[in-house]
Parts: structure tokens; sequence; C-alpha cells
């Protein structure tokens, strides 16, 4: 089939058996990829109320049509499953190159199922499939145990692992790939690491069949092409997200000391600009990228080589847990990936546990040392018994949400999650719509599907209304990317054009699709996985979609917004506008108008059968 | 005098003149933070600014005749 | 044109090798590119590239004579070509690409589609441009 490498592989852990089907025709236009058939697959396959570490659990890895292809930055993958962390939809996207790789063996979708009793990883070359033992890699680092596979199987190799925090288990454990991307989120880690799968290794020989060769190739290079021109290239490829926390500081954004703040005082010595001075040795990309973003480092006063920090992980270590020294977060993002964990949980777990102790909430006693904000021993300390789930680690490796339950006091309040996912790198006190987004991401309180701060500066700060209806066009424009398998990147930070995906993935697929009707696809993959969460939890709706009390109860401490607040009530005036734009109920639930609207009429049969009153 | 203002990225949906170039007459020399309040740019909406490929920042004083690009805030990540 | 490298500006994303195949090829296959990315991570951190510089050394040991120059550039002819793999053994550059289906090895023929698409200008044309 066109554009796509045209296989589904499913494999069964428990047994060893595995199997290779076609991807139907229409499937692919239906769902066009990655995230899409992530959902459905899902949806199909898994029983409400499963174990998210049992054996019932899918591990789902998807990538989509353009992958693979001339067109810029096609090396996106997703990887899905029932989330560990907030028993819902889980899914996390990673750059690198193992999507192309995917595609040139043949496969858009690779599905995990069962678990195996001892640890193994996943050979695929082209069709030939092993489970192969793992237990010489087992307990190695994450970036180790790539090496290792890189130097047994050989450089054309792509391969993935988890790393010990994976193994044993922490529910924001991370996959890693070409030695410093990962699918952070929402714990599909921790998924692969339950079924005993410690690394998947590919290597593809194929062509990617395109329905319009020439004219894929043409408009190809158009596009790199205009992306190559872009004035705000040669800033992006220099310092790529490292570029931005000095702007978030000023601006009044950046998470500071467990979101007390969103201004960290010494900011200035995380600027790109300095990191770049300190530390980069080379500009990393991913499959087919014309801007690349990683900044490969090595971190000389601890002897380290890793890829970042990029922005998230500059906010969420070095803001959320006060390091204003690069070097060290630049370390401490070493620590994070070796041990195979998201950076932006485990900042967000770590200035946590960090406040408890401020607060007395956490002992001395309990921790087995003495924390404090911005001290190195102590984020390398809990880091390491989280990953080894040791001690006090292993609540923290609950995430949050758990960890507050344990705790008592008051430490719900600014335990910083929604739906049990941590917040990601904006405080969004003073930005409503950015807050809006993250109270209604699908997975948890995360940026990818939609970011927001800007909106928020440019039409007012404290304005609400008009807010829904841009988070929810950025909902459906931004995890579009995560359909066809290309970074969004190049459209959200450089500039490029929308435009073009229409046009290139009739070449590339020969579907004919409307901009209308992606955003149609991407609208109905968002009403899907929302069902999907309604069909794991009976009471789900508005009450899972309020950030912690924290961001409506006590004001930004420092800096430019100090003093601001949203009220509880302004949250609502916020959901209210947003489940009414997206024709959902009032209690945030997809109503049987949408459902059916959407194409989703199995949806609602399904839901009505496991009890569920559609309205 | 006058300068050439453009932007870049997600700044083109509030700039005055879109991806086009903006021609501002000035009285005097002025700051980039300066004529950005001139022409009505909320300056928290810009995250660097380059003239002639360097990279500079709102206090920069532009000569006549120079073309600043304004680069948006990048979402990170 | 004239093939230069400058290593240390590649950011691996193989776009090079897309192209090389769409053009030599007519197929999507970065495998079948006659230009090689080999990263180096996670130590010392940077990518090199394994690319024909066009020094005839193949043709010199070719048992077949199936690789003849014209205009500075080394072709392999496919009809001679036996696959023996000795131009690939002989290569300094290790710069000859074997691909499963296809029985003469895979060659640089200058054809320049790369050099267009290297935004980063690790590959480069020293005809017409200087080093970056
Ligand atoms: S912009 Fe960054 S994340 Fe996106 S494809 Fe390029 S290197 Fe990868
Ligand atoms: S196109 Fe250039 S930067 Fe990209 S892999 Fe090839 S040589 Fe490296
Ligand atoms: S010059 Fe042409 S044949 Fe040689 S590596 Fe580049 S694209 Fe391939």
């Amino acid at each position: 089939m066109y554009g796509y490498g045209g296989n589904i592989l499913r494999i069964n852990l428990t047994t060893g058996e595995m199997n290779i089907q076609p991807l139907s025709q229409d499937m692919a236009r239906e769902w066009i990829g990655q995230r899409g058939f992530i959902a459905k697959i899902l949806w199909d396959e898994l029983k409400p109320g499963i174990d998210p570490l049992g054996p019932a659990n899918k591990l789902v890895m998807s990538t989509g049509p353009l992958a693979g292809t001339l067109v810029p930055a096609g090396g996106k993958v997703s990887f899905g499953a029932k989330s560990p962390a907030t028993g819902i939809y889980g899914e996390s996207c990673m750059g690198g190159h193992i999507a192309a790789e995917m595609k040139y063996a043949g496969y858009d979708v690779i599905i995990l199922e069962g678990a195996s009793s001892k640890p193994c990883y996943i050979y695929i070359k082209d069709d030939q499939v092993e489970i192969r033992d793992a237990s010489h890699l087992w307990g190695k680092g994450a970036i180790q145990t790539e090496k290792a596979l890189k130097d047994e199987l050989g450089e054309e190799f792509q391969i993935c692992t988890i790393g010990p925090a994976g193994e044993k288990l922490v529910k924001y454990a991370c996959i890693s790939h070409d030695f410093g991307r990962q699918a952070g989120r929402t714990g599909m880690g921790t998924v692969m690491g339950s079924k005993k799968v410690k690394a998947i290794a590919i290597c593809g020989h194929n062509s990617i069949p395109l329905a319009d060769l020439e004219a894929t190739v043409v408009k190809g290079k158009e596009m790199l092409k205009g992306c190559f021109a872009k004035e705000n290239l040669d800033e992006w490829q220099n310092y790529g997200t490292a570029g931005v926390p000095v702007w978030a500081n000023n601006i009044g954004a950046f998470p500071t000391k467990n979101f007390q703040s969103s201004y960290l005082e010494g900011n200035e010595n995380l600027d790109g600009k300095i990191m770049r001075e300190k530390m980069v040795v080379n500009d990393k990309g991913c499959f087919g990228c014309p801007s690349p973003c990683g900044k490969y480092c090595y971190v000389k006063p601890y002897n380290v080589y890793t890829e970042g920090p990029e922005y998230e992980t500059t906010a969420l270590i070095g803001g959320n847990c006060v390091f204003t020294d690069i070097e060290q977060i630049g370390y401490l993002n070493y620590l994070c990936d070796e041990l195979g964990l998201d950076t932006i949980s485990a900042g967000n777990v770590i200035g946590f546990a960090m406040e408890c102790f401020e607060k007395g909430i956490l002992t001395r006693e309990q921790v087995g040392m003495e924390l404090k904000f911005g001290d190195l021993e102590s984020f390398k300390y809990l880091v390491e018994k989280i990953a080894a789930r040791e001690g006090i680690g292993n609540i923290l490796a609950e995430g949050v949400k758990y960890a507050a339950e344990q705790f008592g006091g008051d430490s719900i309040k600014f335990a910083i999650q929604v739906k049990g996912l941590e917040w990601s790198g904006y405080e969004s006190r003073s930005a409503p719509s950015n807050m809006l987004a993250y109270m209604t991401c699908d997975l948890g309180a995360h940026h990818n599907r939609a970011w927001s701060v800007t909106h928020d500066i440019a039409v007012g700060r404290k304005v609400l209304e008009g807010k829904a209806r841009k988070v929810i066009e950025l909902q459906h424009i931004r995890p579009f990317f995560d359909l066809i398998g290309c970074c969004r990147l190049q459209w959200v930070e450089i500039g490029f054009e929308l435009e073009h995906y229409p046009e290139v993935l009739r070449y590339v697929t020969g579907f004919d699709y409307s901009q209308d009707d992606l955003m149609k696809i991407s609208e109905k993959v968002w009403n899907l996985t929302r069902a999907f969460a309604w069909r794991e939890i009976e009471d789900f709706g508005r009450k899972y979609d309020y950030p912690p009390a924290r961001f409506y109860e006590e004001t930004v401490t420092t800096g430019p917004n100090a003093g601001d607040v949203l009220s509880k009530e302004e949250l609502d005036f916020l959901l209210d506008d947003y489940y009414k734009l997206r024709g959902w109920d009032l209690n945030g639930l997809p109503t049987r108008e949408k459902l059916e609207q959407m194409g989703l009429g199995f949806v609602v049969r399904q839901l009505e059968s496991y009890g569920r009153k559609i309205s | 005098m006058q300068i050439k203002v453009r932007v870049t990225g997600l700044l083109t949906e509030y700039f005055p003149a879109g991806k086009g170039i903006l021609p501002v007459s000035l009285e005097k020399p002025l700051t980039v933070k300066e004529i950005l309040q001139q022409i009505k740019v909320n300056h928290q909406l810009v995250m660097t600014v380059v003239v002639n490929g360097q990279r500079r920042d709102l206090s920069y004083v532009p000569g006549d005749g120079e073309e600043i690009v304004l680069i948006s805030p990048l979402a990170g990540g | 044109m004239k093939i230069a490298l400058n290593e240390a500006r590649c950011s691996g994303c193989r776009t090079c090798q897309v192209i090389c195949s769409l053009h030599n090829f007519n197929e999507n296959n970065p495998k079948k590119a006659a230009v090689k990315i080999v990263g180096h991570f996670p130590t010392p951190g940077h990518y090199e590239i394994k690319i024909c510089d066009q020094c005839g050394l193949c043709a010199a040991v070719c048992p077949a004579e199936a690789i003849k120059e014209t205009d500075g550039v080394y072709r392999i002819d496919k009809e001679k070509c036996t696959g023996c793999g000795e131009c690939i053994e002989a290569c300094p550059s290790e710069a000859m690409v074997q691909h499963p289906a296809e029985k003469a090895p895979i060659k640089c023929v200058a054809c320049g589609q790369c050099v267009e698409l290297c935004q980063r200008g690790a590959i480069y044309d020293a005809d017409t441009r200087e080093v970056q």
C-alpha cells in the first residue's frame, strides 16, 4: 500500500507466537497512522479494567505514512498502551530513526501482547522476527543497552530500549532510542518492562512504495528547501529548545520550586548560548530533519555525554528543583536518561519531595537524608532510589499523586498533575488557555497536544473568552503530526506552513484528504481517547480535568506574575466553554450526537454495553 | 529614519503585516522594545531579535535601513 | 562536481540517503544509497560520512572490468558486474554499499543530489563552495 510499510506485526510474548497481517486500506484511510492506529487498536483490543502492568495490556508501536520518506522530519513513532501512570489511554511520541526503519522492514504497527517470563529483546530484520534472550542486558542503563546491541547487531539496526527504571516498573519510565531520544510520558517504558522486553531492534531493507514518486520528490524537495529558508532556522539549530528558558522566565511561565513560582532567580545561566559554549559537541537531528534540535553535549565536570537538556528538562529539573547551573542539569539529565526515567515526571516528583521535606511532611528518617531545593546530592539520591524502588523511592516511583496520598498533610494540593500525569514545563496561572490545554489533554498534563502561552500573551493573559476555542483548534493541529509520522516542530517552531501536508499526503499515499478532513480525523481520535478514559473509569468526567489546588488556591509567589491565580470559577468557565464547543455534556463526556457525527457509533454501543449513560 | 520589521513562526499570527515586511518610520533611534510599543506588538511575544544574522535582544537600537527579524517563542518541545 | 565533506556539521538526518535512492533507483530506500552515515554515540558524539572520492581503486581491482571512468566519475556496469565483491574490499573509503536485492555493489556517481539537500553543508561541492 502506498506510503505504508504495509503490515501489522503482532508478537505474543507469553506464547512466543507471531503473526504478520497486512494493513487494511480502510484502516489506513480512516485512521491515517501512528496515534490514530494506536487509539483504534487499543479501543478494539483492550478489555476495560485490565491491569496496565499485566499481560492483558498491549504495547502498540506505530508510525505514520510520511515517516521514512523525503517529507521533512518523517522520523516520529508513538507507543501506546493503557497507562500505568493514569489508568487511561496512554501514549508517547519519539523521534530518531526507528520509525523509518520500521517502515523499511515493512511494518506500520508492532503490537506486543502477553508477557515474557524472562528478559528478552525483539529482533526484527525484515520478515525475520525473533524473541531473543536479554539476560546479558537486564540491569543495564538505557543508553548502555543501545550501545551494546549496536555493537552486537550492527550499525544498521535502530534500537529502542528501557533502563533499570522500566525494569523496576517505575510508573514514569520511558522508552529510549538514538542515544538521547525518549518516548517519555505516560509510562510506556513501564509497560515494556512489565513484559520483560528490554529492547526492540529493527533493520529493514525494503522501499516504501509511493503513489506518485516524481511528485513526492519535487514536493519533498520544495518542503525541505522551504524549511531551510526560514529565518529562524539558525536560532533553532544552534540552541534548539534551549533558547526558551530565558524567555519563559521573563514572561513568568518558568516552573520554579515545584511550581510555587513562575520565575527563577539566576535563570539567565540556563540560556542556550551558555549551554552551547559550555557543553554542545554536535547538532543532532532525527530522520529527515531539516532543523536539527538535538544538542548533543559533553558535560565536562561530570565527564558524561548526554543529548540535551532540552527545554522541558531544563524547566523541570532546573527550575522546578531550583538548579541554575546548566552543567548540573546536563548531568542530572544524563542520570535520568541512563536510568530510563521521563525527565518531566522525575523533575516534578523530586521537586515535590523537596517541598514536602521543606514543609516537614517528609522527615529525615523517612527519606534517609536531608532534602533541599537546588542540592545536587538530594536529586541524585532520590533519582537512584526511585529507579531502584528502594525506601522512599518505592513510593515516589508511583508518581506525585500516589505519593501525596501516602504522605498526607496538604501535599495533594501541590502534587502538580492532572489525571495522575505530572505537569509539563509551563507554569500557567497567568496563561488560562495553556492551563486549559494541560487540564484537558487526553493523556494528563502534557504539552504534546496543545500549547498556547503565546496566545494568552497576544490576546490578554486575564482574558477567558475565546480561549477554549483556541485550545481545541490546537488540540487538533498539534497531534495531527502524530498521525502522519512527522515532527511538529517545523510547524510550531520554524513556522513551516501546514498547507503542504494534504498535498504531500496525496503524493505519498494516494489518499485525497483536504485540510478539513485531516482535522476531522484528528478530532475523531480525540473523542475516541476521551471515551477510552470513560470506559475505564465509571465516574470519569469534569472532576478529572482540574489542576492541583495550588493553581487555583495559591498565588504565584515571585516574578512578573506574582499574585496571579485562577479561581475555581474561572477554571469552570473555561471548562464549560470547552465542553460546549467540543459538543460534550456539562460533565465533559462525549454525547451520542457527537460520537455518531464523528463516525464513532461503535463507541456509543460499547460504552452502553458497559452501562455508561450517554446523553 | 526607516527600518524594516519581519517576524517568524507563531508571531505571524499576531503581527500587523503577517508574514510580510513592515516598514517603520522612526523620528529618532529607538530600542527594539520601544519600536514594538509603537507598532503595538507585545514584546513578550518575542524571544530573540536577529539583525544581520546576529542574535540581539530587545534593548538593541537598529540603525537606519536595518531589517530586524523577530523570532517568536518556541513551544518547548 | 567535487564532493567534499565537513563531518562535524552532519546531524545524521539521512536526507542524503533518501534522495540518493530516489534519484538513482527510483525507490524510497536509504539502504540503497551510495552514502553511509555512521553515528559514533554515546561517545564521542558525532557522525562519520562514508562516500566515494572517485579514487578509482575499485576499477583497478575489478576482475570483470566492470568499473569504468568517464569525466572523473567511476561507474559500475551492472551487466558486467559478477557481484564478486572485490571492489568493496578494496575501497579505502569503505564507501561501497551492498544490498541484498542488488547483485552489483552500489557506488556514488557524483550526481550531486545529496549536496543539494544537505542543509548542514556536511556534504558539499568543493568546486562551487568553500568549506563552511
Ligand atoms: S526538530 Fe528536533 S525533534 Fe523534530 S525532527 Fe528535528 S531533531 Fe527531531
Ligand atoms: S544530509 Fe547532510 S547532515 Fe544529513 S545525514 Fe546527510 S550529510 Fe549528514
Ligand atoms: S552524489 Fe549522488 S550518487 Fe553520490 S551519494 Fe550523493 S546522491 Fe548518491
